[in-house]
């Protein structure tokens, strides 16, 4: 019996991802899966672990002896920590998608687990922290467009995504409508729904990265492609391998003018547009969610010797790890 | 009075100078042949990075096909499992194709500013003034060393006519400062 314990659910991407990957542990034979949530959870009609609860998964109370804990943030850990004590022996899955103390904190890092990284990103900011002493699995950035509201045929106008860097997503809208385009902006956090059908008849979409320490898994990048929109982004450290310049979106400098020169020139022209959306779709279909199904499936094939190994590194001197990345 | 040019130091000279000057143009014309062999093997090893980029990108094409048509239909698990697999497989094609585009790529840029095109033919007339201009200084030098020499010569011949004039003041060796007494002709100053 796997116990998933979701001590905090929520709406976002990450919720959706951790659904999701609940759901491909399903079709593992030889394990059963339950999820646990405080008593007190009230699920959101939209939440992605609506599904699963309406499909008899959700228990009130956490199973007593679990073959496998999985848990994905501090909360968590926390509620692993009053359910089942101190058991170094309980094997655990830890689902990492963030970096900071949210995502490792009540003690995560101090007890054996199987650390799976959602994203190459994310991976590469656990590694480069050297938090971590067991070794690291990693699923890819993935994303089936059957799961996406149906783009418009006709497309105009630019969305301009920059949850993280209001101003500079203010500029970019001004210059815009100043160049007498159409063009709509995120300058707090939307929705899931919010962005995807805003995403639905936008020609060109501009997506400004999640400030380090905070990587995001992809999504709204693959989402973009896959609802035929041409993407600009900033050029911070690439998503997973997800952007080639000139070949599946444009990668500028975090710079308004470089940015509103990008938007307008793609908005201006159809041909590159064409060619971006066409790099964008050959990505998406190499970020198909078989190959992340395909991945924790393997993971969890070789959960006995993973758990071994994340046990072996506990039982060696600890590292001393970097100071938190600012 | 001998002639500059039949003097046997200038005939040396000139000899070794044309020895020289067939040498640079025998090694001129060996860059030259190695330029074009080079040209000629960059050329060929492009055609074979093309003849294998072609069935990488025909198996490319392909493994994209497949996945797509698989995703279009309601898959169960297996079928799932095989589509993973599929775009597993498809990873290091990809990197191959990249990694090979790149090759040619760098290939196809020139390797340098001067030995682009047809470098040797361009920059043959360069190359000859250039060893015309150092074939004509070290002539120069040559001639000066000569000149030297020939006024040695004259001053020594000046002073055994005028040895047997017996009290007579010693002129200056060039003659032309000094008393009334006849130098030796300054021809060459």
């Amino acid at each position: 019996m796997a116990q998933v314990l979701v001590a905090d659910p929520g709406l976002g991407s990450a919720s959706h991802k951790l659904a999701q990957i609940v759901r491909y542990g399903q079709d593992q034979p030889h394990l059963r899966w339950r999820l646990w949530m405080p008593a007190s959870t009230r699920l959101h009609p939209e939440s992605p672990w609506q599904a699963l609860a309406s499909s008899g998964l959700l228990f009130a109370q956490p199973h007593p002896a679990p073959a496998l804990l999985l848990l994905s943030d501090a909360a968590d850990w926390r509620e692993a920590k009053r359910i089942y004590g101190d058991r170094p022996d309980l094997p655990k899955l830890h689902l990492l998608h963030g970096l900071d103390l949210r995502h490792w904190g009540h003690g995560a890092l101090g007890q054996p687990a199987v650390r799976v990284a959602l994203g190459e990103g994310l991976a590469e900011g656990l590694r480069r922290s050297q938090r971590l002493r067991e070794p690291l699995q990693v699923l890819p950035a993935c994303l089936d467009p059957e799961t996406l509201p149906p783009p418009l045929r006709l497309k105009q106008g630019c969305l301009v995504l920059g949850r993280d860097h209001p101003e500079l997503a203010l500029a970019v809208q001004q210059g815009l409508l100043a160049a007498g385009f159409s063009c709509r902006c995120e300058l707090s956090p939307w929705p899931r729904t919010h962005w995807q059908q805003a995403m639905v008849d936008s020609a060109v979409v501009v997506h400004l990265a999640s400030p380090d320490g905070r990587p995001d898994l992809g999504q709204r990048q693959l989402a973009a492609m896959a609802m035929g929109a041409a993407l600009v982004v900033d050029g911070r450290p690439l998503v997973d391998g997800l952007h080639r310049h000139g070949s599946n979106a444009l990668v500028c400098l975090a710079d308004a003018a470089e940015l509103i020169q990008a938007a307008t020139g793609l908005l201006q022209d159809s041909a590159l547009r064409a060619r971006l959306v066409q790099g964008g779709k050959a990505v998406l279909l190499r970020h198909r969610t078989a190959l992340e199904r395909l991945r924790f499936q393997e993971v969890l094939d070789q959960l006995p010797s993973h758990w071994s190994a994340a046990r072996l590194a506990h039982a060696a001197p600890a590292l001393s790890p970097l100071p938190p990345s600012r | 009075m001998t002639d500059i040019s039949s003097h046997p130091l200038w005939h040396n000279t000139e000899r070794e100078f044309l020895r020289a000057e067939r040498l640079i143009e025998r090694a001129v014309d060996q860059l030259q042949a190695q330029g074009l062999q080079h040209q000629q093997e960059r050329a060929r090893v492009g055609l074979e990075l093309e003849r294998a980029l072609a069935p990488i990108q025909s198996l490319s094409a392909g493994l994209q096909q497949v996945i797509e048509t698989m995703a279009q239909q309601r898959q169960e698990n297996r079928l799932q499992r095989w589509q993973g697999e599929l775009q597993n497989l498809l990873i290091p094609v990809d990197e191959a194709e990249l990694q090979l585009q790149e090759l040619l790529l760098q290939l196809e840029q020139p390797t340098s500013e001067h030995w682009q095109g047809q470098p040797l033919a361009e920059a043959r007339p360069a190359i000859q003034r250039l060893q015309l201009q150092l074939l004509l200084s070290q002539r120069q030098r040559q001639v000066q060393q000569l000149q030297a020499e020939l006024k040695e010569l004259r001053l020594r011949c000046w002073t055994l006519e005028t040895s047997g004039s017996a009290g007579s003041p010693q002129p200056e060796p060039d003659g032309l400062q000094g008393g009334s007494a006849p130098g030796p002709p300054a021809i060459f100053g």
